[in-house]
């Protein structure tokens, strides 16, 4: 089952944009796209020929961000792809701008949130953060420089995705965590949840001048105040007078590996910008230093001081997966869809703005680290139940209900048969699930649920549960223990479509 | 562009990881954010001087922020 990666991008602007250079930056398009280990297309939306299999002509140029949500979202209904590879910085490809619901001037002053997050979203455009509480989408942006035509800084990036391979989890255990003084606690609770031991947090002050020592760690978290249009991430004294000195610069990030993998809190940690007259921002740097990944925010973040919510949430849960050799469009999805799970059933305007506003730059279906978990379960398998969840997220939980076992395929019988026969079942008992209608139910009332099906793109559900190794009635009574026939119990749960078995697990009682 | 207003004190991003006292040049079109390229966002002693005076500055808005080139304080 190959994987489909698609690379999405607008030919007519990036020509504009790299003029005479525009041959070069395409010959590193296509070498992304040349990537065999998965099956990757590149696609320019504002190319007729290219659109006609996905239903759609050429995008309108100059296009709205209503535009490029509508085409994405026709790329999902025909292709449903296994990553999407948005290409370009925000004058390429926008962010979609979602109103955000703490917008104060001169208090939150971000009238936007710049975000990535409707792309990730089933649900159609719209500029409202609620919309879009059901991510489903493995989505990740490579980055060019924003009003700079610099075609080595996008070489480098794909230079670094074509030749990565994961790397032990130990490797990514050595990290580095740089804090805000005054966050020094819910920093160490955050890297202790994520590492068990937190030996390698530095803190702002008193920490010295930039670099902290450690910054060639693959791992880099990081909890620093960011700001709007700056090059730095800063500190901030516990007392008083309050001191905000440097703790990184754009220009530290030289030192780094190839591979790093970022999770920054800041507010504005993933912000491009221009850089003139400014140096580059921080994570323009790392991406052009081959980081694996930059998550982080594009505008004014939360978080607490002493114990752990909002962005110290986000930002751990990523790592988390990352360290369990998820890609990094996956660890981004998975962190998601896991706090917007911890905060139903109400997600305050805090929580949508931090939903919104963090997005990974990098290739999403980048690996850093060799899975450890999981490992049974297939990227085919993984997909299908985040796009699950996503809906689930929106409206409720789908129902598995027993059924009269259905007739298999021939391949999908020998298939079993091998895995009963593996397991020593061969001889065991079959049961049944199937996802009859995956949400039976709305809880809406304008019925979002039946648009949404309307838009044709729900998840397969015909999904199969063949559980093997009941046996009826196999029990004794033996005074007042009731004991099984067999010695233990052992189950082999299969999960199928109809064509393929998409996972399968040995479950023993304990 | 040139603006002319008053500098004042207050907390920018309450509750939010930017949070700091910041220095803000208040106008009849609204209140920017000062800044100064190359200086600590957070803390620029330059500016923190022109609290409570009246001033002329040249610079460039982006939006909410305006960075200062020069500034000329009105008696």
């Amino acid at each position: 089952m190959s994987l489909i990666k698609i690379i999405i991008t607008l030919h007519q602007p990036l020509s504009v944009k790299y003029g005479a250079i525009f041959p070069a930056l395409e010959t590193e398009l296509k070498r992304l796209a040349a990537d065999r280990r998965f099956s990757t297309t590149l696609l320019y939306l504002d190319d007729a020929t290219m659109m006609a299999p996905f239903g759609k002509g050429a995008i309108p140029l100059p296009s709205t961000e209503k535009d490029c949500k509508d085409w994405v979202d026709a790329i999902y209904k025909n292709k449903n792809p296994d990553y999407l590879v948005l290409f370009g910085s925000q004058d390429i490809f926008p962010f979609q701008r979602l109103g955000n619901p703490l917008f104060k001037v001169g208090d939150d002053s971000d009238q936007k949130v710049p975000s990535d997050l409707p792309y990730a979203s089933d649900s159609p455009y719209s500029v409202n953060i609620a919309d879009f509480t059901n991510p489903s989408r493995v989505v990740g942006r490579i980055p060019d420089i924003p009003g700079i035509p610099d075609v080595n800084h996008v070489k480098s990036q794909v230079d670094f995705i074509l030749s990565h391979a994961p790397k032990p989890l130990v490797q990514y255990k050595n990290y580095i965590g740089i804090s805000a003084e005054t966050w020094s606690v819910s920093t160490d609770l955050s890297l202790t949840n994520i590492f068990g031991v937190n030996p390698n947090q530095n803190n702002y002050p008193p920490t010295p001048n930039p670099p902290p020592p450690g910054v060639q760690a693959l791992t880099h978290f990081i909890n620093c105040h960011g700001m709007l249009l700056n090059p730095g991430f800063y500190g901030e004294s516990s007392g008083n007078p309050k001191t905000y000195p440097l703790s990184l610069h754009s220009s530290n990030v030289s030192a780094i590996q190839p591979g790093t993998v970022v999770s920054a809190e800041c507010c504005y940690g993933a912000q491009l910008y221009k850089p003139v007259p400014l140096p580059k921002s921080v994570a323009t740097n790392y991406m052009e230093k081959k980081a694996a990944v930059f998550m982080g925010s594009s505008s004014i973040a939360y978080g607490e001081e002493l114990v752990n919510d909002l962005a110290d949430i986000l930002c751990q849960d990523f790592l988390k997966s990352i360290l369990a050799g998820a890609s990094t469009g996956r660890s981004l999805l998975e962190a998601r869809q896991q706090y917007i799970f911890l905060k139903l059933p109400h997600l305050s305007p805090y929580d949508l703005k931090t939903i919104a506003q963090f997005y990974i730059l990098g290739d999403p279906s980048v690996q850093p680290v060799l899975q450890v978990r999981d490992a049974e379960s297939t990227t085919k398998n993984r997909r299908i139940n985040m796009r699950m969840k996503g809906f689930v997220l929106a409206f409720t939980i789908a129902e598995a209900k027993k059924i009269d076992t259905p007739p298999k395929t021939e391949s999908l019988n020998a298939a079993i048969k091998a895995l009963l026969s593996a397991n020593n079942l061969a001889d065991s008992e079959e049961s049944v699930f199937e996802i009859e209608d995956a949400f039976p139910y709305s809880l809406s009332p304008n019925s979002k649920l039946d648009r949404l099906k309307g838009f044709g793109v729900l998840p397969q559900t015909d999904i199969r549960f063949r559980i093997f190794g009941f046996k009826g009635t196999a029990v004794e009574i033996t005074g007042d223990v009731a004991q099984t026939e067999v010695s233990g119990f052992r189950v082999l749960m299969v999960k199928e479509d109809g064509e393929n078995i998409l996972e399968s697990r040995v479950y023993v009682s304990k | 562009m040139q603006l002319e207003g008053t500098v004042v004190s207050k907390i920018f991003g309450k509750g939010s990881k930017s949070e700091y006292q910041g220095v803000f040049l208040s106008t009849p079109q609204g209140d920017y954010v000062l800044r100064q390229h190359g200086n600590n966002p957070f803390d620029d002693p330059e500016l923190k001087k022109l609290v409570g005076k009246n001033i002329v500055a040249t610079g460039e808005i982006e939006e909410y922020i305006f960075f200062v080139d020069a500034v000329r304080v009105r008696e």
